[in-house]
């Protein structure tokens, strides 16, 4: 996976942010993790993609970010199940994001949504993940992708 | 209905068409002889009123005379009487040679004409009785004159008096013939009754024998067909179970596809199994594939497979085009990813009679055997890349190569960890990017030093990418992704180096166990190294145990024992190997001296910042220091530069490390206003600065005196790697330096004690 194409991914992360809030979210510098190693906050939203490239990509947040997320676009509900809503909904604008970008050479899947640090994600073998630290207002939030 | 079934019910289709022909043909003849019977029913009704009819005839004749004995008006009597003539001999016309006749009540009716021999015999008979009786009757009936005389003394009129004569005629005639007609009549009836009986009994056979025949053919039609369909349903039965066992049994999914891409209501087994889903009834062949391939894919695949339907197209010529002979397809695994297979479809026409019905796919699951072609095409590709890695890491001594290898391990831990570390503000930025420089700088030395081409030249790409972002203006955790790329390459690189170590390893260990080893004479080397013969400078050792290299190869995270077995023998030789190559390389000439580099004499604390900064020092003296050949001619100075290095333990129980060389030497001068040129300081602060400050400057960050960077020089990261690691194990640099004659840097180390904790 090239810069090119890991960048898709990001900038899909931060045109939700600029699109949600009046505040866009800034990127912390990207490092690896080892397959077994898993940066997961409490909600996870995990797209598959499959095609030309196989691997997965997943956008992991704590309840703080996403409750002031939820607040920002006038939302009063903050129960887990809108949390859930919003962390699925931020993997499906990446997937969005990716399905333009990459063509109909790749499949993408239907966000899942984690609650809590998820046993396994599912990805390639031999592979390390780029984890992209997400910045937004106080909080801290990440992106991981693990693509061949 | 297809032909085929047709065919199979032909039989019997033609056996209960035969019936109900037949059953028709005897409804038929019972229908006509129930009309028949009719006929005869009502021939013998008008034979017997025919006989009543020459009574009643007789009789109004009689009537009639009597009338005109005792001068009663006659007309009425006379119409009567020819009322019954009439029809009397209209009766018998009509049953003699048929057609209409007037009945008794005047009713008129067809009569067939009765053609039995004895009947028309009959009639006959009565016929010329009845002709006489007409003969006299005839100008009775005719008469229409006045009958009685006006006057008393004349009873009768002339024509009265002869229509006396006649009447009385007339009965003398009938009495002699009447008898005979009605006996005719009556025995006409007889005969016409016994005809009639005779045609109800031979209608009661046709019947009998009828409906006889009827159930002989019901019984035929059930028993023979009855067998047959039972035989045909038994091979039917015991086909459909070989196609069911045949279905269950095969490891290809089969289906059969309609004009309009719908998948028919039979399949094997195997297809649950491939595609992961139990049912495809009214399922689309596109519903099948949608969810498992790209939508470029899909489309190719329905554009073909609407070709193959396509009478014109020769399906042989077209399966080159299949672009589904050998499909990735991706089943969504419920965790939010993908799991991969690959199938081959194939499609063939099925016809009949020439006309096709349906496209037979065949989808076979060929994923082992892609993966396997997959996994050989890959080494093939890899083959000569590992080929030339095998080869600038067969000189290298093993213990080297694996302390090289672990020491590059930290080293890009660590610069992922410096990744890793929060940074959101521009100084936070530029303090990574200067230790990741350090850290892959060292790396590069390193590997330089060993000869490691492959890693060199990957560390240089790094560099390169790492100088091209502090040029920049203004940074931001962005501008790092290509750094984490980089690094992800640089860590399989290196995964690849150790894979082939342990190879060499396993290789030697192999060789160890063979008995030919085993019966090598005492006075050969039992284990010999993996380097070209020739290659070993002599000052190497120890190559550690096979064991502990396979170990080591596997995983750098070995045991600080054996990982830090690097002899100084190896970093002599390593620094031999730069010194060398670089001098090689810059048309120099170098003579390296080292002392107090051995194994024993370098406390472990300091083994490896020792050879990092010994081989930054090395690189620096070369590029830097020693002088081309002329230029050393012309100042008086031998052609071979000199360099020590030297490591010595000194009066406080420290260690001091001295790099000296008979080179060009500092030029204040320069440095100032390469410094200046690039940032680093300001013009003013340049020419404030004494000769001491100004040679401190080539230990910053990002400072060269050379213009354009190479894989060897001009990024200003090694000084300020040595400043670093000096900094970090507590110790002090000092640097002099005469212009045009020597320079020597002199690193002093606090005792090897005070380091333990931090080792």
């Amino acid at each position: 996976m090239d810069e090119a194409q890991l960048q898709v991914f990001i900038d899909g992360t931060i045109h939700y942010f600029t699109q949600a809030s009046d505040e866009p979210a800034d990127v912390g510098t990207p490092y690896l993790i080892g397959e077994e190693q898993t940066v997961a906050d409490e909600y996870t939203g995990i797209i598959g993609i499959s095609g030309k490239r196989r691997g997965t990509v997943y956008f992991t947040a704590g309840p703080g970010l996403l409750k002031v997320l939820l607040m920002s676009l006038g939302e009063t509900d903050l129960s887990h199940e809108f949390l859930c809503d919003l962390v699925g909904e931020v993997a499906n604008t990446i997937s969005g994001n990716a399905r333009r970008s990459f063509g109909s050479d790749f499949m993408i899947s239907v966000p899942l949504v984690v609650k809590g640090q998820p046993e396994r994600i599912h990805s390639p073998n031999n592979l390390r993940s780029f984890v992209v630290p997400i910045n937004w207002r106080s909080h801290q939030a990440a992106l991981v992708i693990t693509i061949e | 209905m297809g032909g085929r079934e047709a065919g199979q019910y032909k039989g019997i289709i033609g056996a209960i068409g035969l019936f109900m022909v037949f059953v028709a043909g005897v409804f038929g003849l019972n229908f006509y002889m129930a009309e028949r019977l009719t006929t005869d029913g009502g021939g013998v009704t008008l034979a017997g009123e025919q006989s009543m009819l020459a009574e009643r005839l007789m009789k109004n004749l009689m009537m009639l005379e009597g009338r005109l004995v005792a001068g009663d008006p006659v007309e009425d009597a006379q119409l009567a009487l020819r009322r019954a003539a009439g029809s009397f001999d209209s009766i018998l016309s009509a049953m003699q040679g048929g057609g209409n006749a007037t009945g008794p009540a005047g009713n008129s009716v067809f009569l067939k004409p009765i053609s039995t021999f004895t009947g028309q015999g009959l009639l006959q008979d009565a016929s010329r009785s009845w002709e006489i009786f007409k003969e006299a009757l005839d100008p009775v009936l005719a008469f229409d004159g006045v009958v009685y005389a006006e006057r008393s003394s004349e009873f009768y009129t002339p024509a009265g008096a002869e229509f006396t004569g006649l009447v009385e005629s007339a009965v003398k005639v009938g009495s002699a013939q009447i008898e005979p007609i009605i006996t005719a009549m009556r025995r006409l009836v007889r005969h016409l009754e016994a005809e009639a009986a005779n045609r109800v009994a031979q209608l009661r056979l046709i019947q009998g024998g009828a409906v006889a025949v009827a159930l002989a053919l019901f019984v035929f039609i059930a028993v023979y067909f009855g067998r047959k369909i039972s035989r045909e349903e038994r091979a039917a039965s015991q086909a459909r179970q070989e196609t069911d066992n045949i279905l269950k049994t095969v490891s290809e999914g089969l289906f059969l596809l309609d004009k309009n891409m719908n998948i028919g209501s039979t399949h094997s087994q195997a297809m649950e199994r491939i595609f992961r889903k139990k049912s495809f009834a009214d399922s689309k062949f596109e519903r099948m594939l949608r969810d498992i391939v790209p939508e470029k894919t899909l489309k190719t695949a329905l554009d073909f497979v609407g070709l193959l339907w396509t009478d014109r197209v020769n399906a042989r010529l077209v399966k080159n085009l299949n672009p589904l002979s050998e499909v990735e397809v991706h089943f969504d695994d419920g965790s939010g990813g993908f799991e991969t297979q690959y199938l081959q479809f194939d499609f063939n026409r099925v016809k009949q009679d020439g006309k096709l019905l349906h496209i037979l796919v065949t989808v076979t699951d060929v994923t082992q055997r892609v993966l396997l072609a997959r996994e050989l095409e890959e080494s093939q590709t890899q083959s000569k890349e590992q080929l030339d890695l095998l080869l600038s890491i067969l000189h290298v001594e093993p213990s080297q190569l694996l302390a090289f290898l672990e020491d590059t391990d930290t080293s890009m831990k660590m610069v992922n960890t410096i990744l890793k570390e929060p940074a959101r503000d521009e100084a936070a930025f530029r303090s990574k990017l200067d230790g990741i420089f350090r850290q892959i700088h060292s790396m590069k030395g390193e590997a330089a030093a060993l000869g490691l081409g492959t890693v060199e030249h990957n560390a240089h790409e790094f560099e390169e990418l790492l100088n091209d972002m502090r040029g920049r203006d203004r940074l931001n955790g962005n501008d790092f992704l290509p750094l984490a790329v980089r690094l992800d390459h640089l860590f399989n690189h290196l995964d690849q180096v150790r894979d082939l170590v342990s190879r060499l390893a396993e290789l030697r260990m192999a060789i160890q166990n063979t008995p030919v080893e085993a019966a090598r004479p005492p006075h050969v080397a039992a284990v010999p190294d993996f380097r070209p013969a020739g290659d070993n400078p002599g000052q190497t050792a120890n190559l550690g145990t096979a064991g502990e290299v396979a170990e080591a190869g596997r995983s750098v995270s070995m045991s600080l024992g054996t990982s830090q077995s690097m002899v100084s023998g190896g970093l002599v030789g390593a620094l031999e190997n730069l010194v060398e190559r670089i001098a090689g390389e810059t048309g120099k000439k170098v003579q390296l001296q080292c002392k107090g580099l051995g194994d024993s004499e370098i406390p472990s604390v300091y083994r490896k910042a020792v050879k990092e900064m010994a081989v930054q020092f090395v690189r620096n003296a070369v590029i830097h220091g020693i002088e081309e050949p002329a230029a050393r001619q012309s100042s008086g100075k031998p052609d071979a530069g000199r360099l020590c290095i030297a490591f010595n333990p000194d009066p406080n129980g420290g260690h001091e490390m001295v790099i000296e060389d008979d080179g060009a030497g500092l030029d204040a001068t320069e440095i100032r206003s390469k410094a200046v040129a690039r940032g680093l300081i300001g013009q003013e602060e340049a020419d404030a600065m004494d000769n001491g400050r100004a040679f401190s400057l080539i230990f910053r960050a990002g400072f060269s005196t050379v213009d354009e960077a190479n894989k060897d020089a001009g990024r200003g990261v090694g000084l300020d790697l040595v400043r670093h690691r000096v900094r970090e194990l507590g110790g002090r640099l000092r640097l002099s330096s005469a212009k045009g004659r020597r320079t020597e840097f002199r690193v002093t180390l606090p005792a090897a004690d005070s380091q333990a904790d931090v080792a």
